[in-house]
């Protein structure tokens, strides 16, 4: 997915200055490797910043849910949301079409306004002319940027109008427990274990990090508690990059459990399942 | 949705603020008395700006909240463009009370309000909110005698460290003096601040620091409780809008409360402090000897309920109404007489 790349930057900013302070004091041979592996890292998602690998989505062309969670996601990112907030905008989103069928409304005006309700409601407050300016520009990839006028406000006046109709539709209840918060604390806690027996946490947690926002294109991130979804996210991530045996001895006590305690190693399972099922719907839908 | 706007019968209307009218109504299906607060769409501009911010925190903030010294919201119906709020109908507030030159306040009635005001001051801390516009007229109090802190349009949740906010909130009176000193990085030691005043004008039924500009304010702060330095508050001078001040010693708090215990004068010392970080926090406040110390506050039927409702007959409407609006066309800044709600053209 083309649109990862900006996400993966502005995580790793932070911790690689902490991770670089700390490679400094252990060994200088792997400060070069790090070194080097970063500035790769950096310059590919700039390039991607610039001419992304994956083509661009065509989003007139699909119309399904997991298209337009992925052009909140386009557009989040383009206005420099903060990922809470973006997370939030498909939160709403899903929520609102629980209840109404996925032919009633137009689903690039209900995301549009999704995340202008969630700015508002994370305090992060964007101009509606400059998300009117990147939904319409990220629809119409080659059109200039609306003029001030009929087609302008009726944009606006729709934007408006849904934003009220998610509101009522989703009872006024703007709350959702995220699954962020829980993944913070524990990639904290996690981190200098891994880094004492393993070189590779970072991009551990930064795969586990995209399950995580991945995971938001799917409605099924409402059947699980957060904290079940942040090891989840982890656990996979850590499978997937085949974490050797000795770092984590799952003989003695599943790791997850000092964390959360009532997971247990099905419900466990069942998440990664639902996280995987997610890209399902991109096979589907490409 | 039309069906919840048909639950609540409005009674009548009780007041307006800046964003807001409010409308006593009564629930229909449980016959519960509620208040009914429907936000303004007030300029063209509002309307084209969408849901109403102020209402999105307020809702966003008071869904999770559950304490008895908090407004509860029970409900929230949007019509057209328009939402509506339903709370806890609360008969006055302590605003209404402290002016009503009728009402004597004993050393309990000023420990009980004082000690409602703390807990649910200290409950929304704990849940990591700032109210950010304490005063009198949003400390509701109903005929129990029970106080709910009220309006959120202006709270925020505290806590992430890089995160900033803005300087621009309390009503004047009640602003802390690192807000006026332009601080981006502030914490519940505002709201303590904020309660620091109200408790001092529940002694002189005035207002404590009256500052007709944010100049003013800062000199009648400093004229009364001593000028900072980097001493007594590190760091003041760091602040974006420090200015400095001529030396003013400390008056004695003695001398402006004369009336008050000793321990009252720690507690109200304490929350004034100049420097944010000397000011106690809620619960070290509760926890100061005034609380557990005689007389013990007053019970909340024991507390004095100001003459516009005590006068009125509950089964005499108008003559209730009558006693509402007084009160209310008193004290809310816009005296136009607002439009009836109607709610049967839409079914």
């Amino acid at each position: 997915m083309g649109k990862k790349a900006p996400k993966m930057k502005s995580i790793t900013k932070s911790k690689t200055k902490t991770h670089k302070q700390k490679v400094k004091s252990h060994k200088k041979n792997k400060n070069i490797s790090k070194q080097k592996y970063r500035t790769k890292q950096r310059s590919e998602s700039q390039d991607k910043l610039k001419k992304p690998e994956a083509p661009l989505t065509d989003y007139l062309t699909h119309k399904s849910n997991y298209i337009a969670v992925r052009f909140i996601f386009e557009c989040g990112i383009k206005l420099g949301l903060k990922h809470i907030t973006i997370c939030s905008a498909a939160v709403y989103f899903h929520k609102f079409y629980k209840h109404v069928d996925e032919t009633a409304y137009d689903n690039y005006s209900i995301a549009s306004a999704t995340l202008y309700l969630a700015s508002k409601v994370q305090d992060e407050t964007i101009r509606l002319r400059d998300l009117i300016n990147v939904c319409y520009h990220t629809l119409h990839r080659d059109a200039a940027p609306l003029r001030l006028a009929e087609d302008y406000w009726n944009f606006r006046d729709s934007i408006v109008h849904a934003e009220m109709l998610i509101m009522r539709i989703v009872q006024f209840d703007t709350t959702f427990d995220h699954p962020h918060h829980y993944f913070l604390h524990y990639v904290q806690t996690l981190r200098p274990v891994f880094y004492s027996k393993h070189g590779k946490d970072i991009i551990v947690f930064k795969k586990a990090y995209d399950f995580l926002h991945d995971f938001y294109h799917s409605s099924d991130i409402f059947q699980f508690k957060a904290q079940h979804i942040a090891i989840a996210c982890i656990e996979l991530a850590i499978k997937v990059y085949g974490i050797p045996f000795q770092i984590i001895d799952y003989e003695i006590k599943f790791w997850y459990q000092a964390l959360v305690e009532d997971l247990d190693k099905d419900t466990l399972w069942n998440v990664m399942a639902g996280i995987m099922d997610t890209y399902d719907f991109e096979l589907t839908t490409n | 949705m039309d069906s919840k706007s048909k639950k609540y019968e409005i009674i009548e209307f009780l007041g307006e603020g800046q964003f807001a009218t409010v409308y006593k109504a009564k629930d229909s299906v449980t016959g519960n008395i509620v208040a009914v607060k429907k936000i303004k769409i007030g300029t063209v501009e509002d309307a084209k700006d969408g849901v109403n911010r102020t209402a999105l925190r307020e809702i966003k903030l008071l869904i999770e909240l559950d304490h008895e010294n908090i407004i509860a919201l029970f409900d929230v119906f949007g019509h057209l463009s328009n939402i509506s709020l339903v709370y806890d109908f609360m008969d006055t507030d302590l605003e209404v009370i402290i002016k009503d030159s009728s009402i004597v306040f004993t050393q309990s009635h000023i420990k009980a309000y004082t000690i409602m005001t703390l807990k649910g001051l200290e409950y929304l801390h704990m849940n990591w909110i700032l109210h950010r516009d304490l005063k009198p007229n949003n400390l509701l109090v109903n005929k129990k005698g029970i106080l709910k802190i009220a309006d959120f349009g202006l709270a925020k949740r505290f806590g992430t460290p890089d995160r900033l906010h803005t300087h621009r909130v309390v009503t004047r009176f009640y602003r802390a003096p690192e807000l006026l000193f332009g601080a981006r990085a502030y914490g519940p030691a505002v709201d303590i601040w904020a309660t620091g005043c109200i408790v001092a004008e529940l002694l002189l039924r005035v207002p404590f620091l009256p500052g007709e500009s944010d100049l003013d304010q800062l000199t009648k702060i400093f004229t009364t409780l001593g000028s900072p330095n980097e001493e007594t508050w590190p760091g003041v001078a760091k602040l974006s809008d420090y200015v400095v001040f001529k030396k003013f010693p400390a008056i004695p708090l003695r001398e402006i409360f004369t009336a008050a215990p000793n321990e009252l004068l720690d507690v109200i010392g304490g929350m004034l402090s100049v420097n944010p970080l000397a000011r106690p926090t809620c619960s070290e406040a509760l926890q100061m000897p005034y609380f557990s110390n005689r007389p013990p506050p007053s019970l909340g039927s024991q507390l004095p309920i100001p003459s516009c409702i005590r006068d009125s007959n509950p089964e005499d409407q108008d003559q209730d109404a009558k006693g509402q609006k007084r009160k209310f066309t008193d004290y809310s800044e816009g005296g136009t007489q607002p439009k009836r709600l109607v709610f049967d053209n839409f079914a």
